[in-house]
This record gives structure tokens, C-alpha cells and sequence, in this order.
């Protein structure tokens, strides 16, 4: 027995050991991409075979979102059958997302598309990995191989952003959104309207000014409407937008993208200056601090680390939530599901105008994710996911993603995408139909650009709703904070080191709201003193850098 | 001469030891393993340690340049640095301070339990929060402490007023407390076992003596249980020191926010904010660099403490 057991343990071992061997490269590397000691080299230009062609069976290695609900629905069939392309998933979560590609990059063990969270704003590791050779470029000569995709490539503000060398080496999704947004955050409040009425301080056309969302908030504190006792609370805010979507956000001075804190310029001196240093970003410090010092904003927003805004708002403890256009829909529906609400039209989405009458919007760059290929892919691999991605920013690659397949889905009817008849049940309930797919995700699909709104299948409730804040925008009532792209990406030793010190100025935020007895205005200012012999070195690099100044 | 020779032990030869290798071969075989496992994950990886003193190329190791103790001086010139390495020595000490002994002290109560069911139940009871994470730990904590939690509930029906600018989850004066006191929730029933387990090898014959001899409980506790246990005690004093620079990332960083940084902060907290939050990304060298840091204090004091230990006459681990 003992013997029998040793010799298992060993085997055992052995197996294990052999397992963590790595495959072998099945085909040979993609163009002339590099080894990763070597420098980037061009690929040489490849002919994309037609889709309807006969294709060699190609398996992809991908990183994805919510990896357990990908590849068993009749879209990773259609995609199989008309590519000849099936996906293996490697899961990542949004926690852990960065953490993996950095160590795959360090070990030289990325899958084939590295699918990244990758922002302008943080892109000094792309470029230092990019001239590394960990990716393989993605040559104009290529890629103008895709009618689709290269109508991308030649207008992009960041595929002309992230090129090294004349070379770009990662695809960033288009997010496709209608021009007249500016691809600004649709950022607004979602409220409820029927907490709102019953204080008597909602405003039919959704729009406030700072001073009456201010009292509209305190009325929500001060009467609690829904009857929640000491749990009552005005404003929740998500982790990635507290403590700076309350007041930040909303008003001048611009920052860059989601972040909270970057660098502008500023109009009187035409110099790149540090937006925490500005009076404007006082002005804002000293507000968030009488707002959550009042309880308008919820006390234990500092300690949310995940979706706890959402929650709290979604089971009916909270006023408002910082939103973007899109999750109204689901949360509504959520809500009714479990009875919180009664009907959608409990809730509504407010605008609300900064303290100096002002709509501010932050814009963000043109693309949501980006998808870099490893280094080590081949041609063939190559060349099957571009035209993937081309198919899938056409007309019917839109549908699919929207609905389906066509004929199960969804019936065509005219020549624009959202010309078809929707075949799913209908919800009276929810006003929507009820998709098919709503328990799988076809994230691989998003590598190749978001899918433009506009989709058939959404709720007319949904579409209505982004249209408040669309046509405001289309109105010329807001004031787009624009991203600075040759900013964001430029190449200083003292900015690549430090970066935008975005999150030290989010952080003595935070410290201030939560001393009950501090000068919030004093506060800031000795950390600004504290911090500008590090920041300044970073403005110099970019005034004489990009400015010549 | 002769005799000399005679008492003299037999100088193992290779060959000896060979043999015995051979007679005990399958117990050598199951070995292997747990050999492989300490080779691989622990040894092995030591190789990486240069990247301390280089700039980490995706070339590799061997190919990144040495960078002339260049992580090491930025180390030092961080702001944030120093006062993480204050608060991990300052948090451990109060670990070993307090949360040291509780154990301790809880396996003796527990052991003077006389009913068996009920000894049961309490250490059920005790060792049950070491099953929870500390995410889930953190919510109950900020359930507890938080602006709409329980205790200011409480303590508002008590002082009225009190709950008036309640922070305490967010007081950087409270957090140390705050970290030491759950820590000790958390683990100090899971930490009893071992001293249970200890008091368990106690001669049973002792103890009866001493009540012969007319010891009161006190007694039996002081000159028959401590005793029993000063060897183990010893082992995890020595053990605990050897790890004084691991403040507890779990813990600390599902606990802490902003506001407690000044007090809170420890060093693999600061190095996760460094490498995951800060906008310029993780950089492998300088990680390598902290960690290679907080191993040579840790291995300096664990030979201290060992040291220490066996002067004192106690068991110790090395």
C-alpha cells in the first residue's frame, strides 16, 4: 500500500510538472514580429481572403470579461460556421484584469488577442511593452485589407495617439457613438422621481440647477419620502467616480477621460498646468466637503470598494446615483422585478448644470477597450480576427450583435441595420423584448468596436432617456471637457514616472471629507504645496515637450 | 586505545548514508513531492531576486541592466514609503502585544471547561470567524461601525447626539484599534488549536498530584499548564517575529480607506496602490525590491528572536 501511494504521489507530481509545460507554437509567428529582446519590425502585407472563401479551422486564445457565459450560443456557431474561427476564453475580472496582462507580458505568456482596459491617460507600460516587441504591429498595409476597420484607422484620434514608431500595435474598439455626442460621457443622476414629487422639488424637463439640486437633495434627507429610517440617503456615488462625480465632474476644470485628475491648459497662460492646483478644483474641493459634511453625500461612499452604489440605489435606500446613459433600463427593470418600484417611471435621469450655470461633460477617448496581438500570433490567426472584426461592422455583424441570427432572430426589412423585425417574445410588462441571450455574452465581439446605438431591440423607454441628455448636448447646452491625446500619451522621464498624480488628489480628497474639523480650503492648499515639487518637473516636461515653452 | 576506539561512533561514510536512503527508499519517495514543491515555488524563484537591483526587461531577467540600486533609492525618496514601513512595525507589534497572547489565554479558559458539549460549542463558536474572508469580514465590520451601523444605533440611545459626524470606520485615530481588536475576533479561536493541542499532551498524572497536593485551579494553571505549553509558545513567539514585517494585506486593505492611510498604510498596501492604482503601472523592480526589503528585516529577526529563544532555553525552530 505504502509503495502503491508513493508511486501515485510521484506520478502525480510528474503529471502536474508536464502540465505546466508550454504547448508549442502550432504555426509559424505572425509576420515579422519580433521576439520579445528584439525590436518591432513590419509585417508584411497579407491579402484578407474573402469571407465565403474556404478557411482553415482557426482557434483563437482570447481574455474576456464574464468568460464563463461565453461560446455556447448559436452566435459562436454562426461565427464558427462562416469563419471557421472558435474561441478559447481566458477569464479575467475586472479586478484582476491589468494584474494578468502585466504578468503575462512580463513571461511572455499573453494569449493570442490580449484584450485591455488600456487608457490613454496610463499608456506608458503600452509603449514601454510595444518597442519591446510584445506585440505584433498592425500595418496599414494590413489593415487597410478591411474596408471597416480602416475607415477607423484613418480617422482615429487615438490609432494616431498610440502609434510607435509610425506603428500601431493595438486595435482600440471604436465606441461607435452618434457624432453629436462627442463621445463625452452621457454622465447624469439617475433619480427617483417618485421620491422627488413627493418632496415637491422635481423639475418636469429633468434639468437643475446646482442650488436646486442642492435642496432637492437636502429635502430627500430632511423628510426621508421613502420612509428609510437612519438607512435614508441622498446621493451614492460609484467607486471609480467618488468623490469626484458629486462635484468634480460636473464642473469646470476639464479632466481627462474617467479620471480624476490630469493636466490642462490653461487659457490665460497657454501652459499646461496641474487641474488640482486651479481655484476651480478648490472650489469643487470645498463644495464636496459641505455636501457630504450635510449627508447629501451618503457617509459610507468611502468604503464602497465594488457595485455598493448601484445596490443601494437599486434596493430603494438611495436618491441618487451617478450614471451613465445605458443602465437605466436594466436597473429599472430590475427594480420592478423586485418590487421596489412600481413602473419605469419611477425613475428619470437629471441634469444637472455646475455652480457656475454650466452643463460640463467629460469627454472620453473614441474607443472603450483595446486589443493588442501577442507578439508569437500567426499570419493566418492574424488575418481571421481582423475579418472578424471587419464583418462584425457591417451591416449584418451590427445585427448580429444587436439580435442574432437573421431568420431566428430577426427578419430584415430595409437596407439600415436597425431596419429589421424583431422576432423575440415581446414583455408588455417592461415594454422590451425578452432576449434570448441574456444569460451569454459575446464579448469577443467587442474587440472590433462597440456596437453603435440605435439598437432596435431596446427598450423605446431606454432610447427616450438618452435622448434627454442627447438632445441637450445637440443643443450646445454643455461644455465637452475634451481629452488631450498628445498629452496623455507623451514620453517624459518625470510623466512616465509619476504619471497624473490623479489618484493623490483623489485620495487627500477623501481625507478631507472625512475630518469633520478641517479648513477643507487650507487642506488643499498645503497639499498642493506638498505636492508641487514633484508635479512641476512633470508640467516643464510637457509646456517645453508639447508646447515649446 | 582499544576501548577508545570502541566508544567512538562510526563516521558515516556517503555509502551509509546511500544505504539507509536505500532500506527507507519509499518513505524518500514521498518525499519527493513535497521536495519538488519547495524547489519549484520557493527556491527556484530566488533566481528572480536580482531583479531588485535591475530594470526589468521583457528580454528577461538576464537581459535587464543592472540598474545601480537605483529602486532601492527611489525607495527610500518615496514620501509614502517610510510611513508605511512605521505602520507595518508599529501594527505588528501591536499584533504581538495583544493579539499574541489572547490565544493563549483563550485555550487555557477553554481547557478548564469542564463540560465536554459545551467546551465543543465554544470552540465552535471561536473558530468559526476564521472561515470567513475579510471581504466579508469588512462588510460586517462597516455594518457594525459604519454611519448607519448598529453601534452608533446603540450608542445614540445611550448619548444622545453622539452619532452626530459619526466616523469612526474612517478616524485614523481608531483604525490601529480597529484592526487589532477584529484581528483577534477573527483568529484567535483558530489560534487556540495548537495550544490545545499542546495542553492535550499534558500528563493527566500532574495535575492530579497537584490537587493532591492541594493547588487551586490558579496554581495548576501556573506551574503545570504554562509550563506544559512553553515550548510551543516559544516556537510561534519565534515564528510570529519572523513575520512582523507582513502587517496582514488581507485585513488592512479590505479595511482601510483613504482617510487611515496616515495610520493604516503598510508597505504591501502602499506597493499594491503603487503598482495597481497609480496611473504609471507596476514596475517589477521596484516590487522586488520591497519585497526583498521586508525579507531580510523579517530573516534578521527571526534569527533574533530564535536566538533569543534558545538562550532562554527554550525549543526553538532553527
Amino acid at each position: 500500500m505504502k509503495k502503491l501511494l508513493s508511486l501515485v504521489l510521484a506520478l502525480l507530481l510528474v503529471l502536474s510538472l508536464a502540465s505546466c509545460a508550454k504547448t508549442p507554437a502550432a504555426d509559424k509567428p505572425a509576420s515579422d514580429a519580433p521576439a520579445a529582446d528584439q525590436p518591432a519590425a513590419d509585417a508584411p502585407a497579407a491579402d484578407a481572403p474573402a469571407a465565403d472563401a474556404e478557411l482553415e479551422p482557426i482557434v483563437l486564445t482570447q481574455n474576456v470579461l464574464n468568460a464563463e457565459k461565453q461560446g455556447t450560443h448559436a452566435r459562436n456557431e454562426f461565427v464558427k460556421e462562416k469563419f471557421n474561427l472558435t474561441y478559447e476564453y481566458i477569464p479575467v475580472s475586472w479586478g484582476d484584469w491589468n494584474e494578468k496582462i502585466r504578468t503575462w507580458i512580463a513571461t511572455d505568456d499573453a494569449p493570442d488577442l490580449i484584450y485591455w482596459d488600456l487608457k490613454a491617460a496610463s499608456s506608458t507600460e503600452y509603449f514601454d511593452w510595444a518597442k519591446q516587441g510584445a506585440f505584433a504591429p498592425i500595418t496599414e498595409a494590413k489593415i487597410s485589407n478591411y474596408p471597416n476597420l480602416y475607415d477607423f484607422y484613418k480617422t482615429s484620434e487615438s490609432v494616431a495617439a498610440f502609434k510607435v514608431d509610425g506603428e500601431l500595435y493595438t486595435w482600440p474598439a471604436s465606441r461607435n457613438n452618434p457624432p453629436e455626442i462627442d463621445n463625452a460621457y452621457t454622465s447624469y443622476f439617475t433619480i427617483r422621481k417618485d421620491w422627488a414629487e413627493k418632496v415637491g422639488l422635481y423639475q418636469e424637463d429633468n434639468e437643475y440647477t446646482w442650488e436646486e439640486w442642492k435642496a432637492l437633495l437636502a429635502a430627500v434627507i430632511a423628510q426621508d419620502p421613502a420612509g428609510n429610517g437612519a438607512s435614508n440617503a441622498a446621493l451614492v456615488l460609484p467607486t471609480w467616480g467618488f468623490p469626484n462625480g458629486a462635484v468634480t465632474f460636473l464642473n469646470a476644470p476639464a479632466a481627462e477621460g474617467n479620471e480624476t485628475c490630469s493636466y490642462i491648459i490653461d487659457e490665460e497662460t497657454g501652459l499646461y498646468v496641474w487641474p488640482a492646483a486651479t481655484e476651480a478644483y478648490k472650489q469643487a474641493v470645498v463644495e464636496t466637503y459641505k455636501m457630504y459634511q450635510d449627508g447629501l453625500i451618503y457617509k459610507d461612499n468611502i468604503s464602497f470598494t465594488g457595485s455598493e452604489s448601484d445596490d443601494m440605489f437599486k434596493a430603494g435606500l438611495a436618491f441618487a446615483a451617478y450614471n451613465v446613459a445605458g443602465s437605466l433600463n436594466s436597473w429599472s427593470d430590475d427594480m420592478m422585478r423586485k418590487g421596489v418600484i412600481e413602473n419605469k417611471d419611477a425613475l428619470a435621469p437629471a441634469v444637472v448644470y455646475g455652480m457656475d450655470g454650466n452643463w460640463y461633460m467629460t469627454q472620453t477617448e473614441d474607443y472603450w477597450c483595446v486589443t493588442s496581438f501577442n507578439h508569437k500570433i500567426t499570419e493566418e490567426k492574424m488575418d481571421r480576427a481582423l475579418m472578424f472584426w471587419d464583418f462584425l461592422n457591417t451591416t449584418e455583424g451590427i445585427r448580429l450583435r444587436w439580435l442574432g441570427i437573421e431568420g431566428v432572430d430577426y427578419k430584415v426589412t430595409g437596407e439600415n441595420p436597425e431596419d429589421v423585425e424583431v422576432l423575440w417574445e415581446f414583455d408588455e410588462a417592461t415594454n422590451s423584448y425578452v432576449s434570448p441571450y441574456v444569460n451569454f455574452e459575446f464579448n469577443e465581439a467587442n474587440s472590433a468596436g462597440l456596437a453603435p446605438s440605435g439598437n432596435p431591440a431596446e427598450a423605446q423607454y431606454q432610447e427616450e432617456l438618452k435622448q434627454i441628455v442627447w438632445d441637450k448636448m445637440g443643443e450646445g447646452k454643455a461644455t465637452v471637457k475634451k481629452v488631450d491625446y498628445a498629452m496623455s500619451v507623451f514620453d517624459g522621464e518625470n510623466k512616465n514616472k509619476y504619471g497624473t498624480f490623479g489618484s493623490d488628489a483623489k485620495e487627500r480628497m477623501i481625507q478631507i471629507l472625512a475630518d469633520p474639523n478641517c479648513d477643507p480650503a487650507a487642506e488643499w492648499d498645503k497639499f498642493i504645496e506638498e505636492m508641487m515639487p514633484r508635479v512641476q518637473p512633470v508640467l516643464d516636461e510637457l509646456n517645453s515637450g508639447l508646447l515649446g515653452k | 586505545m582499544t576501548a577508545q576506539t570502541a566508544v567512538r561512533p562510526r563516521k558515516k561514510t556517503f555509502q551509509h548514508t546511500l544505504r539507509v536512503m536505500w532500506d527507507y527508499r519509499w518513505i524518500y519517495l514521498m518525499l519527493i513531492p513535497c521536495l519538488a514543491y519547495f524547489i519549484i515555488f520557493k527556491y527556484v524563484p530566488m533566481y528572480g531576486i536580482q531583479l531588485a537591483f535591475k530594470d526589468f526587461k521583457l528580454a528577461g531577467i538576464a537581459a535587464s541592466p543592472w540598474n545601480n540600486f537605483e529602486h532601492f533609492k527611489y525607495m527610500m525618496s518615496e514620501p509614502q514609503f517610510l510611513p508605511a514601513l512605521r505602520n507595518t512595525l508599529i501594527i505588528s507589534f501591536y499584533r504581538i502585544l495583544f493579539g499574541f497572547p489572547f490565544p493563549i489565554i483563550l485555550a487555557i479558559m477553554i481547557n478548564e471547561v469542564y463540560m465536554p458539549r459545551y467546551k465543543r460549542v465554544l470552540q465552535t463558536i471561536y473558530t468559526f470567524p476564521h472561515f470567513l474572508t475579510w471581504v466579508v469580514m469588512a462588510g460586517i465590520m462597516l455594518n457594525l461601525l459604519g454611519s448607519t451601523g448598529m453601534v452608533r444605533k446603540v450608542s445614540e440611545v445611550f448619548v444622545p447626539g453622539i452619532g452626530e459626524n459619526w466616523n469612526l470606520m474612517y478616524n485614523k485615530n481608531a483604525f490601529r484599534t480597529i484592526l487589532v481588536v477584529s484581528d483577534i475576533w477573527k483568529e484567535a479561536g483558530w489560534g487556540t488549536i495548537i495550544y490545545l493541542a499542546a495542553i492535550t499532551g499534558i500528563d493527566q498524572s500532574l495535575y492530579e498530584a497537584a490537587t493532591i497536593d492541594g493547588a487551586n485551579r490558579f496554581q495548576r494553571i501556573w506551574y503545570i499548564t504554562l509550563p506544559g505549553m512553553i515550548n510551543m509558545i516559544a516556537i510561534q513567539f519565534v515564528l510570529r517575529v519572523g513575520a512582523v514585517m507582513e502587517g496582514g494585506f488581507d485585513q488592512v486593505f479590505n479595511l482601510y480607506t483613504a482617510p487611515v492611510y496616515e495610520t493604516g498604510d503598510i508597505i504591501d498596501t502602499y506597493i499594491y496602490r503603487l503598482s495597481f492604482v497609480k496611473s504609471t503601472g507596476i514596475n517589477l523592480g521596484f516590487t522586488t525590491a520591497v519585497g526583498l526589503f521586508k525579507n531580510v528585516i523579517n530573516f534578521v529577526l527571526l534569527m533574533l528572536a530564535n536566538g533569543v529563544t534558545k538562550a532562554l532555553g527554550q525549543e526553538t525552530v532553527l
